[in-house]
């Protein structure tokens, strides 16, 4: 009775004053996101793919243009394509570096030592520094003249390196730099690595697995969920970098560091053309969305999910 | 009836009321938008103690907008139509804000202006206040024409002869030459606080001065590889690449180069003389000088800010009384007398007020002397850009950069930018 009470048949819910004040409850309470995501989201999405097929400088109306844009940035715009390069080069090398560093980092900060909240602390450090504050600092670390690293590198006999200031070694100065950001990449790791059963480390030593081969049969297959989770937030946030390449180097030297954002942000805000932005936008967009889908496509080549039955 | 009557009445009460109104709005406020920037804040005070002083019934609100938003702020209130009435600008603003409807052109009103000459402004530096030599769309705020700074002491202690009005750009790359090798600093000071290599007042006088120009005569053929201006380029990268006389590219100085000690020379407006005047103690002697002479002469180039009325200006013969000010003798006096500008009104030349400021600088009046040799950026026709912005900009950096890293010959760069910037006039 009581149970009827709770849960009416279904053709009797809508007779139900409560089943209504419940519903309209929940979609007030959803209201708020969901007109948040049209207004702001969706709109904004709808108004930029219009724009892409346009020749609009914010001052004055649009000019419909069909997909010359699109035809530009293919054919004719030689920074289309080196940004994109660029991008991906820094997109590959922070995913390998990034990965490897915070899965090394993470299982540091899983070993029973003395002192384990202080390390963990100090690792997370960088996530609560601003992205400009970071920039900033790398910066002059990066200083060829008077940076300290320079200073480190020369004490020990090496040669100073102009990081910052040479095509060679800029790209690579700023996945460094993006390395020691990537706070949020090592705290997932360690979540990750907690998670795996302590029983199968057990099984394996009794198996006359050593370190090694632990490592390589039960944690990483273990941690795969993770590391997919990481590779695909990681390459969606290498393709948005933006800030530091901004402040540190202002896309050189000779636009070795000239990242697709920057390319973005200079045709929108510098140069005013809105239809053109747009389009570069939308080419990112589906560039983001295709490399998502392929490491989604591959993930069940490399994935392990605990439980599921390998085919 | 009655009724009627009751109604009618209130209905036209309130009609007087609204219109009433709207008049008092008109005229009781002027909105000026202006940058954050110490250096301009004493020029918008004289501008607003003056309009107050004309029109105190008028409430002058001043809207601060950063300069790095400066565009987009613009652009955006002209697009709501919410500009303020009196706007900052600068020179490099100008061609895009009047193409894009967003300053008013003042022509009309200055000539309409008994109280106004505008003939007594030099007409090079109106230029930078004109779209192809059309319209009047800033007020510059003064005679901002790029001059040679130069460091005393340093060229004292290396042993290097001062520079004079007849110097060359041989005997300025001699005398750095010996700067460099005795004292180990560098003499062309850039990026920084100070422009960036590509600044076109730098680049287009080497230019000019080898006898080349960007553009040819027809308007539409880009001549970057032309014998004459490949010259130009090339004297403008070998201060990097042969004498070594450049600051590097890479080279942080800790801030802008000539005034943390590290540089002998910088070539730059006269506002400059404001930052250096407020070190205290000085760290350095230095003075000014007009900029040496190429192969065809002496060239430079300019670069200045200034105030202009919006397209969205309520009252635009309001807001120019606002503006026009600037260029008054008053004003351009109290400018130069805060070392933040020289007088852009040729009555002014031999004012005591400029000609006796206490030194540093010494010789203040090269300023004034050098004026003669500002020329103009290259108009480019067609929606590619300018010498500020755009893919015109664009290419013209990326090639010099190249040139000055060594990765390509200036030949080989400027070859690839002309193609480029050919490519997108014709199209």
């Amino acid at each position: 009775m009581t149970d009827l009470a709770i849960h009416p048949a279904p053709h009797n819910r809508k007779r139900n004053p409560l089943f209504w004040r419940n519903t309209l409850e929940g979609y007030l309470f959803i209201l708020p996101v969901v007109l948040g995501l049209v207004i702001w989201t969706f709109g904004p999405m709808l108004a930029s793919a219009y724009y892409s097929l346009t020749d609009y400088k914010i001052v004055g109306e649009p000019q419909f243009i069909g997909f010359d844009n699109y035809v530009e940035l293919f054919t004719r715009d030689r920074l289309f394509a080196q940004s994109l390069s660029v991008t991906l080069r820094y997109a590959v090398m922070y995913m390998v570096i990034g990965q490897i560093v915070s899965l090394l980092i993470a299982l540091l900060l899983t070993q029973r030592v003395r002192g384990l909240g202080i390390f963990r602390t100090f690792f997370y450090l960088p996530i609560i520094v601003p992205y400009v504050a970071s920039a900033l600092l790398w910066r002059y670390l990066f200083n060829k003249e008077y940076g300290p690293i320079n200073a480190v590198l020369q004490t020990i006999g090496l040669p100073a390196i102009n990081w910052l200031g040479s095509p060679e070694s800029a790209l690579f100065s700023m996945v460094i730099m993006s390395v020691w950001t990537g706070a949020v990449t090592t705290i997932i790791y360690v979540a990750g690595l907690q998670q795996v059963p302590e029983e199968l480390y057990d099984a394996a030593k009794i198996d006359g697995a050593n370190g090694q081969q632990r490592f390589f049969a039960v944690t990483i297959p273990m941690l795969s969920p993770t590391i997919f989770f990481n590779v695909v937030t990681g390459f969606i946030g290498a393709f948005q970098f933006f800030v530091p390449a901004f402040i540190m180097t202002e896309g050189g030297p000779v636009k070795s560091t000239y990242f697709y954002n920057l390319n973005l942000y200079e045709k929108a805000f510098k140069w005013l053309e809105m239809g053109y932005a747009s389009a570069m936008a939308w080419v990112i967009f589906v560039v983001i969305m295709a490399l998502t889908l392929l490491i989604f496509r591959s993930s069940p080549l490399w994935v392990y999910y605990d439980g599921e039955t390998q085919s | 009836m009655l009724k009627l009557k009751v109604l009618v009445v209130l209905i036209l009460t309130f009609a007087l009321m609204a219109i009433g109104a709207a008049n008092a709005q008109e005229v009781t406020e002027i909105r000026f938008g202006t940058i954050n920037d110490p250096a301009v804040e004493r020029v918008n005070q004289l501008l607003v103690e003056n309009f107050q002083a004309l029109h105190p019934e008028i409430e002058v609100k001043v809207e601060y907008i950063p300069g790095a938003d400066l565009v987009t702020t613009y652009t955006t209130q002209a697009a709501a139509g919410t500009l303020p009435d009196v706007i900052w600008l600068a020179d490099l603003f100008v061609v895009p804000f009047a193409q894009g409807n967003i300053v008013y052109d003042m022509q009309p009103l200055a000539e309409g202006d008994t109280n106004f000459d505008l003939s007594d402004i030099y007409d090079n530096l109106l230029g930078l206040s004109r779209v192809n030599g059309e319209g009047l769309y800033m007020i510059p705020s003064s005679y901002d024409v790029v001059t040679m700074y130069y460091n005393k002491t340093m060229f004292e202690t290396a042993g290097a002869p001062l520079p004079t009005p007849e110097w060359t750009w041989v005997d300025y790359t001699a005398a750095c030459k010996t700067i460099l090798d005795v004292t180990g600093n560098y003499c062309f000071a850039n990026g920084g606080g100070l422009p960036t290599f590509e600044w076109w007042a730098w680049v287009v006088p080497f230019v000019a001065g080898h006898g080349g120009s960007l553009l040819a005569e027809d308007g539409t053929t880009v001549t970057l590889n032309s014998p004459e201006t490949l010259a130009g380029f090339q004297a403008y990268v070998d201060m990097w690449t042969k004498d070594g006389i450049a600051q590097p590219l890479d080279f942080d100085a800790g801030g802008n180069c000539f005034v943390v000690g590290k540089c002998a020379t910088a070539f730059f407006i006269p506002g400059l003389m404001s930052a250096l005047r407020a070190l205290e103690p000085q760290p350095f002697e230095w003075d000014v000088q007009v900029v040496p002479s190429h192969p065809q002469g002496k060239f430079t180039g300019m670069g200045t800010y200034g105030y202009a009325v919006s397209a969205n200006a309520q009252n635009p013969e309001l807001a120019w009384e606002f503006v026009k000010h600037l260029a008054s003798a008053d004003a351009q006096l109290a400018i130069a007398s805060n070392y933040a500008g020289t007088p852009l009104l040729r009555s002014l030349r031999e004012d005591p007020g400029i000609t006796d400021l206490a030194a540093p600088p010494e010789n203040i009046t090269a300023f004034i002397e050098n004026g003669e040799n500002g020329i103009l950026p290259t108009a480019f026709p067609g929606e590619c850009g300018s010498l500020y912005a755009g893919q015109i900009s664009q290419e013209i950096k990326d090639a010099l950069e190249a040139a000055i890293l060594g990765v390509s010959s200036v030949e080989d760069a400027m070859n690839m930018a002309n193609e480029n910037i050919q490519a997108c006039l014709s199209s």
